[in-house]
């Protein structure tokens, strides 16, 4: 093997983007028939993996959409190859502050936001900057924001003209201080001039859409759970309103919140809005191949109807199950599974017979100077599945969709080829993704591999290499025994975090107030 | 000799009075001794397990014939069949569709009706079918689905109510997943005790909220009823 010395990390992102497990339909009971009795077999509706982008891809209590996203939206295109003409539906939530109707507002106009950019329709993002509402105004803010992140990606000094992955750069705009100004690349007068013309904003919301999907863009007729056969949009986008927490704080947070707000502390109360940032969020649903659901028989109301629909599809308990506190501890989706209001979302994205919840993994790509390869072309299998090719982004990472863990991955990179050529992948590795810390050995086993020791070799020349090559470390040092020994498990676990951290550093922003 | 059969899983009147040496199912079920099971379960195909069935005995017939002459017996035996309804998520049929039945090894072929409707003639020890649809109308193209016959639980016990539910589209849980399995106790059984239970209620408010019902997540008659109507069986 050529690479015996490249080195790979990975490390799990935010879980932003799942595959559900395909499970055999369920067995059918059917009685035969000696009369005129029938057994009616009615097709469900089966969603095959899910996509999420939090909050902090949004300003904050807006449906402007932040440079950010870009790394999400490069997630949701790998999806989306991955689940060939399989129909999506997009659903927004709102966190509890704040009345139903406002939430049900805002977050049909995030659903809406994302809808639009995915069909580039920039007459839906014209009505949500002409028509603000509440706190979502997007104003002159969003358009410095879109002018620079549009001139940035521009200028001569950006690497290629792919879409560049959210970079450093767009930390500042993210967080709850609205647009900033960290980069005043954009003059006030150039902002103004495009704030106060339609037409020059109709080509900017373009060209941003275009920057943050990159050859992402979807089709309404096709692409979505309904067809786009309700002007609407019935079926293919919904806001769920503060309906479906995924967190709900406990009594005693609560108390110290309200005492907050009456003393207008604002610190605290940004702390409240950061603990529920998990509750606002867009999902994004893809559904089995040839899913198709009716406008009218859909039991959601579009993103400009009041809350009146989404409440006859309340549990009988649903009132309690998204409000009811415990007195001293938060109540979590994640644990009890009796947060959601909304019957028919619950049963949708998690009762279902595949609702395992899958990680997207990240890996970075490096040369044998371990430096890494930006914009490496790659090749990942896992398990019996067909490889996924793609390019890692502009930091050399390679973002994909994983489908279980744990599990065993073969890669395969090498760098970009010349205009015309077939890449090269000249480097592989095989890794395990989520190294099991049960058993001593194995945990060894797959640490050392992923730190780039070659796996043919036996398992104590690869404990000798690594106390040969990290035991100076340790103290006292570790003498190249081949016997993996606690202080030799404890460095390589050090070492294996320290590349973890590493990076982790390096990677782009993914979680709020960080 | 007369005697009792206790039903088991998969049975129906049919498959019992076969391996019984009936031809006829009926003479079983119009027995006396069963009128009170036929009250009862009203459907011959429609059994609970632990139901008791009184099996007559089996007479022969004397047919007194002339000699040197031909004679025609006709056997009576009624007509047994497997009916589908193949419906999309909102009740509209999926309708002239190719479908394989394949049934113990036979494959037919046949293409639903107007109204999404399949008919086929299944002999009385057919406990097993695999349904594939070739049809692009459903995201189900070219999947393969087992059906069980026979096992189809009564109306008013939960694991009937659970695979109509689960057969119109309202994932309802495991059938068996119910108070039979209580006695393991580990963790991890009694969560899915739970989660099932919730998918059983939830599945039935959904049913409930679809059909103009109260909404309590209570199979009661009204509910029963209804769901029964509505699966056809």
């Amino acid at each position: 093997m050529s690479d015996d010395e490249a080195v790979i990390h990975n490390a799990s992102s935010a879980g932003v983007a799942a595959s559900h497990g395909t499970s055999d339909p369920p067995e059918i009971l059917v009685a035969p028939s000696t009369a005129r009795e029938l057994n009616t077999v009615r097709m469900r509706l089966i969603p095959v993996a899910c996509w999420r982008v939090d909050d902090i891809r949004f300003r904050f209590d807006s449906s402007f959409v932040l440079p950010a996203i870009a790394a999400d939206m490069k997630i949701l295109a790998i999806l989306v190859k991955v689940h060939q003409d399989c129909p999506l539906s997009i659903f927004g939530h709102a966190d509890p502050v704040g009345s139903d109707d406002y939430n049900k507002t805002l977050s049909g106009r995030r659903a809406t936001a994302i809808y639009a950019m995915l069909i580039r329709d920039t007459a839906k993002w014209e009505k949500l900057f002409r028509e603000p509402f509440g706190g979502d105004n997007w104003g002159e803010d969003s358009v410095r924001v879109m002018l620079n992140a549009v001139a940035q990606s521009k200028s001569p000094s950006a690497p290629t003209p792919q879409p560049p992955a959210p970079a450093e750069q767009f930390r500042n705009f993210s967080g709850t201080n609205g647009g900033g100004n960290p980069t005043p690349s954009v003059s006030d007068d150039q902002v103004r001039s495009v704030a106060n013309d339609s037409g020059k904003r109709r080509q900017l919301f373009l060209d941003y859409m275009n920057l943050l999907c990159g050859d992402l863009l979807l089709d309404k007729t096709k692409d979505f759970l309904a067809r786009g056969q309700d002007a609407g949009g019935k079926g293919d986008l919904q806001g769920c309103s503060e309906f479906n927490p995924l967190l709900i704080l406990s009594q005693d947070q609560q108390t110290a919140f309200d005492q907050a707000k009456q003393n207008k502390d604002d610190a605290t109360l940004q702390q409240r809005n950061d603990l529920n940032a998990q509750n606002r969020r867009v999902m994004v649903l893809i559904f089995r191949k040839g899913s198709r659901v009716d406008p009218a028989k859909w039991p959601c109301p579009r993103v400009t109807e009041g809350v009146a629909a989404c409440k006859k599809r309340f549990f009988s308990d649903g009132e309690k199950r998204r409000s009811t506190r415990l007195p001293d501890s938060d109540r979590k989706f994640d644990e009890s599974h009796d947060t959601f209001a909304c019957r028919f979302y619950q049963r949708l994205s998690s009762n279902s017979p595949c609702e395992r919840i899958l990680i997207t993994f990240s890996f970075r790509l490096y040369d044998l100077e371990r430096r890494f390869i930006p914009f490496a072309p790659f090749e990942l299998s896992v398990g019996g599945r067909p490889a996924i090719k793609d390019l890692a982004d502009d930091k050399g990472f390679a973002i994909v969709p994983e489908i279980e863990v744990p599990n065993q991955v073969i890669i395969r990179w090498g760098f970009p080829p010349d205009a015309g050529q077939e890449p090269q992948m000249i480097f592989e590795g095989e890794m395990f993704l989520k190294p099991d810390e049960d058993d001593r050995e194995t945990e060894a086993r797959q640490k050392l591999q992923n730190l780039g020791y070659a796996q043919e070799s036996p398992f104590p020349d690869n404990v000798t290499a690594f106390q040969r090559d990290y035991g100076q470390l340790a103290s006292p040092a570790l003498a190249p025994t081949g016997q993996l020994d606690d202080a030799t498990l404890a460095l390589l676990r050090d070492v294996f975090a320290s590349a973890e951290n590493e990076l982790e550093k390096d990677k782009p922003e993914r979680k709020a107030g960080s | 000799m007369p005697s009792y059969y206790v039903v088991k899983e998969g049975d129906f009147l049919s498959s019992i009075a076969k391996d019984n040496g009936f031809t006829n199912y009926e003479t079983i079920w119009s027995d006396p001794n069963n009128a009170s099971l036929k009250q009862k379960r009203q459907n011959p195909n429609v059994l609970f397990p632990g139901d008791r069935l009184f099996i007559p005995e089996l007479k022969p017939r004397v047919e007194s014939c002339s000699t040197d002459q031909q004679h025609c017996f006709k056997v009576e035996k009624p007509d047994l069949k497997l009916r589908l309804v193949l419906e999309d998520l909102y009740e509209k049929p999926i309708a002239n569709a190719k479908c394989d039945l394949v049934i113990e090894g036979d494959t037919f072929p046949m293409t639903t009706d107007g109204k999404g409707k399949l008919e086929q003639a299944i002999p009385p020890d057919a406990h097993t079918a695999v349904l594939i649809i070739h049809d692009p109308q459903t995201p189900f193209q070219e999947t393969a689905f087992t059906l069980k016959i026979g096992n189809l639980d009564p109306i008013d016990q939960v694991s009937g109510q659970k695979a109509r539910l689960n057969n119109l589209g309202y994932f309802a849980g495991d059938v068996n997943g119910d108070e039979a399995d209580n006695d393991t106790q580990d963790d991890e059984g009694q969560d899915d005790g739970e989660q099932d239970d919730d998918a059983f209620k939830s599945a039935v408010e959904e049913f409930q909220c679809d059909q103009g019902l109260t909404v309590d997540g209570i199979c009661g008659p009204k509910t029963q009823a209804k769901l029964k109507e509505v699966h056809g069986c």
